[in-house]
């Protein structure tokens, strides 16, 4: 992983053959039979599409198959499920798959119509809302529907910054509090800069490879044991209810049925942070709470790195930071890092399984990924 | 009268949307063509301060999802500004825009 800056200067290809030799090295393996890069906005932002070779021949492996994966926001999620089917092809054995997603260097107006290509055009961005807009037409329902003040959202990204703290890599190391976001600017009516994830660029990236094989190459290895996608609609208007996202049950369900286990044998998550909003309405959609009760678990202190469900313990996309389309890759890695025991100052105790969603456009796609300790 | 919206509804499922569909996505059934009045109720809004380019000497602006009568859901502007809005609220369409759809409180 690189660590998540604004105005890095640092091409694509620059940042993500920094990640991936390093997970390279770390694994130990001596060859990759393929590479999966995750992305969102390179075609609109950086004129660059054709990632997958790009890629290889940036880390020197031209020739071997290469595979630009995009779901919006969730590219880096839906990467690591498209390297897992890859590897349960059989028809690949070791697997690089990484996400990069430079956003800085760009105006705010410009990086805020490229995220909106995850929304129908036709319909919905030709009005000129933007993805902070549909975010917040969320919240907006979401707090009346369920009579929750945005006091109680903003603990969302309070906990994250305070998690940051700790971490090299993020972005944003400065700790906040609740009146800290109420009282910073509106970005979109209800929601302010600081319930807002910022621009960023970075890129992370993991080995994969079936269990005999990467115990061969490495004595510190975490499994896969879940991975699966699903979509909604593309656009929010279209839903009866915008204050859940189906997509994060549908895909989460498939994922827990994978694994063969079910939200309580979770204590681990990395959830899609993007907006206060989106954090507490994953803990509901992943069924660690109630509908309507997704600050609860925030409240009693149970999402806190010290808590029975650590949440966003490297700071989520809020704090360390959002590279959109990487974010689903850095998710994953810092799982696995939880669980081998490698976290550092970020570390939490006696975790065993965790899950990392990731979710692209309005909750149009989500992916999940859950990971559980081989030792 | 209040002017009309064009929406495409499904005989079969009901499924509903705005914008021209040739069959219906869900069951592939011939899709009909309605006008409905440009009458409905907010249903959630937002006004956006730090607008995607092209509309930046537009901001701030409403935006809004509207259901309409008959149960289609439409988003659009809204041309009154945001603290004058509720969810809930009864609008009517003003105007359409290049194909966006301009609403303001009844």
């Amino acid at each position: 992983m690189t660590p998540v800056t604004a105005g890095s200067g640092r091409s694509l290809a620059d940042l993500f053959v920094e990640a991936a030799k390093q997970a390279i090295e770390d694994a130990g393996v001596d060859r990759i039979d393929s590479v999966y890069v995750g992305n969102m906005m390179s075609g609109f932002l950086q004129q660059q599409a054709h990632l997958g070779a790009l890629m290889a021949t940036a880390l020197g492996r031209e020739g071997i198959p290469a595979y630009k994966v995009e779901g919006a926001c969730a590219s880096g999620g839906v990467a690591v499920n498209a390297a897992v089917k890859g590897l349960l092809s059989g028809l690949e054995e070791i697997v690089l798959v990484g996400a990069v997603e430079k956003m800085s260097g760009y105006t705010t107006p410009e990086v805020t119509a490229g995220l909106m290509m995850a929304e129908d055009r036709q319909k919905v961005a030709s009005t000129g809302i933007t993805f902070a807009g549909l975010n917040a037409m969320i919240a907006r329902e979401y707090m009346q529907k369920y009579h929750v003040s945005h006091d109680s959202l903003a603990e969302f990204p309070v906990l994250c910054h305070e998690n940051a703290l700790d971490n090299p890599r993020a972005q944003f190391r400065k700790k906040i509090t609740i009146q800290d976001v109420l009282q910073s600017p509106l970005v979109a009516d209800p929601l302010r800069l600081l319930d807002c994830s910022g621009i960023g660029d970075g890129a992370a990236a993991l080995v994969l490879a079936p269990g005999n094989l990467a115990s061969k190459y490495s004595d510190s290895t975490v499994e896969i044991v879940g991975s699966a996608i699903a979509t909604d609609t593309i656009s929010l208007y279209q839903r009866p209810d915008i204050t859940t996202f189906e997509a994060s049950k549908t895909s989460s369900n498939r994922a827990y049925k994978m694994a063969g286990i079910t939200a309580k044998d979770v204590d681990l998550l990395e959830v899609h942070d993007a907006f206060s909003v989106l954090g507490v309405m994953a803990l509901e959609d992943l069924g660690f709470a109630d509908k309507g009760y997704g600050t609860k678990p925030l409240q009693q202190g149970e999402c806190a790195r010290d808590g029975k469900l650590p949440t966003n313990s490297f700071g989520g996309l809020k704090a360390r930071g959002h590279p959109v389309g990487a974010s689903g890759v850095y998710q994953v890695a810092e799982l696995a890092l939880q669980l081998k025991n490698e976290a550092d100052k970020c570390q939490v105790s006696g975790a065993e399984v965790g899950l990392a969603q990731s979710v692209g456009g309005i909750g149009s796609t989500v992916a999940i990924n859950i990971l559980c300790r081989t030792d | 009268m209040p002017p009309e919206i064009a929406v495409y509804a499904c005989q079969k499922c009901g499924w509903t949307d705005f914008h021209d569909a040739k069959k219906c996505p869900h069951c592939q059934e011939e899709i009909r063509r309605t006008a409905v009045p440009g009458v409905g109720k907010i249903v959630t809004f937002t006004a956006i301060r730090y607008p995607p380019k092209g509309y930046e000497n537009q901001a701030p602006y409403v935006v809004a999802i509207v259901r309409l009568q008959n149960g289609t859901n439409v988003i659009g502007r809204v041309t009154n500004t945001v603290d004058d809005l509720k969810i809930g609220s009864d609008v009517i369409l003003a105007s359409e825009k290049a194909g966006t759809l301009e609403f303001q409180l009844l």
